[in-house]
């Protein structure tokens, strides 16, 4: 019955918040669109802040353009950030990484950097993200300066995430300082820019990484974002460097072209007649799948 | 008197918040419908100016679903559709259907708000 009642409150709670977000996305969103549309937004108890940071959140991962002041005085007006700020210290986990994406939001002077210090160096790879992401869009700077003195390897779904950030205008795209520079998670980093925005014109700076760069793991990104962006293939230099891979490496790359759509002839280029023949195969068995289902 | 109805699809109910709240901003009525049966009943019904889809996924059957919401050529609602795809094959593909106008998030509200006054002048 305890358990019941308790699960109610849950829902009602949930519900509550949900509605109350709803309203406040609404009301800010009529807001930024026409400056003639003026209703202030309050937020009263702790429910109510939290649901406001949340449509802040939600608005602005979805809008650009003017409106950094509306939104800047509606977090000083309710107290936005001190009510998050003070929140982190209570949390654990997976409420301290939603907060700190909260904190990320809700932030407009690049020195709130400092709160995100303690979470950066976290042992829990989702706090440590959440404080990545939150960065990012407080100080972009202080972000790539993370990401040079990081020792962890950046993981392909952290790579996703900031993607996802960086498509929301976090910050200018250059591509050319990350995959020229030493440091191995702005070069992973340049490629997925690259392949994600489909950038062609830095084909030239892949191929240049593809020759000169000693990581595999980088190698490995490089040939399959050339790929991608389907790019001819057939260099001396890409031969050269395929053969260093690991066998199953260089098979799951061979599966990779094929899906991609390379002929026979590129792949019979680059790989050995063994090798080949496992493409010639996958290509067979697409295309008979092409004709059943068109018959 | 103008017809100042809006139908909004979307599969995320915050997304359509946004735009009802941008919409509402320029004195339109803005109805949220969570599935495509709904907004196709309430077309029939309200008989809308425009239409705002939030996702390409809708469409991708073709112009089915775009036939439905303009069944005769006596109501012919303006389509907007506003995805995060970027990719060129994809927005072409939707305007040779037939959607009137393809926006990409992030969005400028202030924009899709002059459309929308553009629209009802």
């Amino acid at each position: 019955m305890l358990y019941a009642m308790a699960l109610l409150w849950l829902i009602r709670r949930k519900r509550r918040g949900a509605r109350l977000r709803h309203n406040y996305i609404k009301t800010i969103s009529g807001q930024l669109s026409s400056p003639d549309f003026r209703l202030p937004i309050v937020a009263r108890t702790n429910t109510e802040r939290r649901a406001l940071a949340e449509a802040i959140y939600s608005v602005r991962g979805h809008c650009y353009g003017t409106g950094r002041d509306t939104l800047l005085q509606i977090v000083q007006t309710n107290h936005l950030k001190e009510f998050i700020v003070n929140r982190l210290h209570k949390a654990s986990c997976t409420k301290t990484a939603e907060l700190l994406l909260l904190l990320g939001a809700l932030s407009y002077d690049h020195k709130d950097q400092t709160l995100l210090a303690r979470y950066l160096q976290s042992k829990e790879p989702i706090t440590e993200l959440c404080a990545m992401l939150a960065l990012l869009n407080i100080a972009p700077k202080a972000f790539i300066s993370h990401l040079c003195n990081t020792t962890t390897e950046l993981h392909p779904f952290s790579r996703a995430c900031i993607i996802t950030q960086l498509r929301r205008g976090a910050m200018p795209i250059a591509f050319e300082p990350l995959l020229e520079s030493k440091h191995r998670n702005l070069k992973l980093l340049g490629l997925a820019i690259v392949r994600s925005f489909e950038l062609d014109i830095a084909a030239k700076h892949i191929t240049r990484l593809i020759a000169q760069d000693e990581e595999i793991d980088t190698l490995h990104e490089a040939l399959y974002t050339l790929a991608a962006l389907k790019r001819p293939l057939n260099s001396n230099t890409i031969r050269q460097r395929l053969v260093q891979m690991s066998a199953s490496q260089r098979k799951s790359f061979c599966r990779h072209l094929s899906i991609e759509g390379y002929s026979l002839q590129t792949i019979e280029r680059l790989f050995p007649h063994k090798e080949a023949c496992y493409a010639e195969q996958l290509i067979s068995t697409y295309k008979r799948e092409l004709v059943k289902t068109n018959a | 008197m103008t017809n100042r109805h809006i139908l909004i699809y979307s599969p995320s109910e915050e997304a359509a918040a946004m735009i009802e709240g941008c919409l509402e901003s320029i004195a339109c009525r803005a109805t949220y419908c969570p599935t495509l049966e709904q907004i196709i009943t309430q077309s029939q019904r309200l008989k809308p100016r425009l239409v705002i889809i939030l996702c390409c996924a809708a469409l991708i059957n073709g112009s089915e679903l775009i036939q439905l919401l303009r069944p005769t050529s006596q109501h012919h609602p303006a389509i907007y559709v506003i995805s995060w795809q970027q990719s060129e094959q994809m927005v072409l593909s939707l305007l040779e259907m037939g959607i009137d106008q393809y926006m990409t998030f992030p969005l400028c509200l202030q924009r899709l708000a002059a459309k929308g006054v553009a629209l009802f002048e």
